[in-house]
């Protein structure tokens, strides 16, 4: 994870501020206005997904990595075991407590990223919405 | 601008806003790290999955209404909308509007329960590491 979770989230928090503010300045603007608006969120949201999906790309890889670690420390454990069997537990309820917070931490960053991603996506969707309204509104009026 | 829009709006609004000052004291709490925070985070976290549980319904209808609005879009090609403006098909392009107001509902009502998720494994991850620093220390 290269941003410690609270960041991640006042990234997150920041996203949904920037939508509401462009949700309500939609509602004012031109055609033209709303269409660069539009191209804003689908790039926006294009970024946003393509970096969900290389993540759970990279989720396979680490998966793959993390058996053989796994692996090499089991080896380990055992002859800890050997060594000293109250010792060797501890290490081991550590260790199972340390990965499983990591992969926690690993999957609280994807759901930000996720959410992160919807946000974009419903921004797009609602400046469609707006638009389209608006195109229905000129069309009756004429 | 449509009626609907405007509270489709506000509602969007009013959504976001809930989030955006529950994360911002999430943040607060996480950043604190004060002896109560664990217990402050846990009860947080027992009020998020409520709220998670209580949307599911509404995420599944949600997520119906997103498929639908795919093939929908199939349907309505730039082509045909070109089309529909230029001999002023006002029936074709509200309904081409209800539907793409529909999709933008369905897309917040989504992105809402994913800020929910983000928030439900953000707190796990944070009672977790709390739980392996204190196995560490004994």
């Amino acid at each position: 994870m290269t941003k410690p979770l609270s960041q991640q989230l006042a990234d997150l928090s920041g996203r949904a501020k920037h939508a509401e503010d462009a949700f309500g300045a939609a509602q004012k603007e031109a055609h033209d206005k709303i269409e660069t608006r539009k191209q804003q969120a689908r790039a926006a949201a294009t970024t946003a997904v393509e970096k969900v999906n290389q993540e759970v790309k990279s989720a396979g890889d680490n998966a793959a990595r993390d058996w053989s670690t796994v692996k090499a420390k089991i080896a380990a454990d055992m002859n800890a075991l050997k060594a000293n069997v109250a010792e060797a537990k501890h290490k081991h309820d550590v260790k199972h407590a340390e990965s499983h917070a990591d992969r926690l931490e690993w999957e609280a960053g994807f759901a930000i990223d996720y959410a992160i991603a919807s946000i974009e996506q419903a921004s797009l969707a609602v400046l469609n919405a707006i638009d389209g309204r608006a195109q229905a509104e000129q069309a009756k009026q004429r | 601008m449509g009626q609907r829009i405007d509270q489709f709006c506000e509602k969007l609004r009013q959504k976001l806003t809930i989030a955006d000052s529950g994360l911002d004291g999430l943040k607060a709490k996480i950043e604190a790290n004060t002896t109560q925070a664990a217990q402050d985070v846990q009860s947080h976290l027992e009020r998020v999955q409520i709220r998670i549980e209580q949307g599911r319904s509404k995420v599944s209808a949600a997520q119906a209404d997103i498929r639908d609005w795919a093939d929908q879009r199939k349907a309505a090609t730039k082509a045909n909308i070109a089309d529909w403006k230029a001999k002023h098909d006002v029936a074709r392009l509200e309904g081409r509007a209800d539907g793409a107001e529909r999709y933008a509902a369905a897309s917040i009502d989504v992105a809402v329960a994913a800020i929910d998720e983000a928030e439900q494994a953000s707190l796990e991850g944070w009672l977790a590491r709390v739980d392996a620093d204190a196995a560490q220390r004994k």
